[in-house]
């Protein structure tokens, strides 16, 4: 199995790309839950890892796409 | 070559897949189709089920002892805690494990009825014993209990402990709830 570097880096900023979207959706869509039906979410799932799940995907896509 | 196209589309398909997965668990979850919940608290971290011992004085600080198990004393009577209910539960069944340095009894209970102080106690015996520690069994029946916001308040009491200079120690409260 041979993978060009750049196109290995490049598939890999992808899937954290995708990673943030849909992290950011589900603590979008979580969190609004949370708002209407308290702790339907918080009670099982802790907000904070989700949320540094968000920033810390987030700040690599930003970085990637400079 | 492998055509790393076609991996990031399976990959997204799964990323897109786990947020539906994980609210699908939630609602199992929340709605406890099952029948039946279990929640155990070791006084170790925060519990969304059980809370700590309150007030503040009454009850003192989370320590962690010789043997690495958390407890948390109570030196003042009473004592509350509430237990959060995802949804309707009619019957608790708990178990504490606790030291009581004295002979004096203890008696739990939940919130029965109104705002007022209203608790059914019943007495929280040593059934059982785990090395220096008493395990005691209580069940109650949650549909004359009062609810707020999905919680009911549990009391723990062991009147004239303050004056007794005795203590109460716990280091576990689990509940099974079931419908």
């Amino acid at each position: 199995m041979i993978f060009k570097k750049e196109s290995l880096n490049k598939f890999i900023l992808h899937i954290i790309s995708d990673f943030f979207y849909v992290s950011l959706t589900t603590f979008l869509v979580f969190s609004v839950i949370e708002l209407v039906e308290p702790r339907f979410v918080s009670a099982f799932i802790n907000f904070n890892a989700l949320l540094t799940l968000v920033v810390i995907t987030g700040i690599i896509t930003i970085m990637k796409k400079d | 070559m492998i055509n790393l196209g076609k991996k990031e589309k399976i990959i997204r398909v799964v990323f897109i897949l786990i947020p539906f997965l994980a609210l699908g668990w939630l609602i199992q979850k929340n709605f406890v189709f099952s029948g039946v919940m279990e929640a155990t608290y070791n006084f170790d971290k925060n519990n969304a089920f059980i809370s700590i011992l309150k007030p503040a004085g009454r009850a003192l600080g989370v320590e962690k002892n010789n043997n690495g198990d958390y407890t948390q004393r109570v030196i003042i009577d009473p004592v509350y805690f509430d237990l959060y209910m995802p949804t309707k539960f009619k019957k608790a069944y708990f178990m504490f494990v606790f030291k009581n340095s004295g002979e004096r009894g203890i008696k739990v209970g939940p919130q029965v009825f109104g705002s007022g102080w209203n608790y059914h106690l019943e007495d929280l015996n040593c059934d059982k014993k785990i090395g220096d520690w008493c395990v005691g069994e209580i069940s109650f029946d949650l549909e004359k209990t009062y609810k707020k916001d999905k919680k009911v308040n549990f009391i723990i009491s062991s009147p004239g402990l303050d004056v007794s200079g005795e203590e109460i120690e716990l280091t576990q409260i689990k509940v099974i709830l079931s419908k």
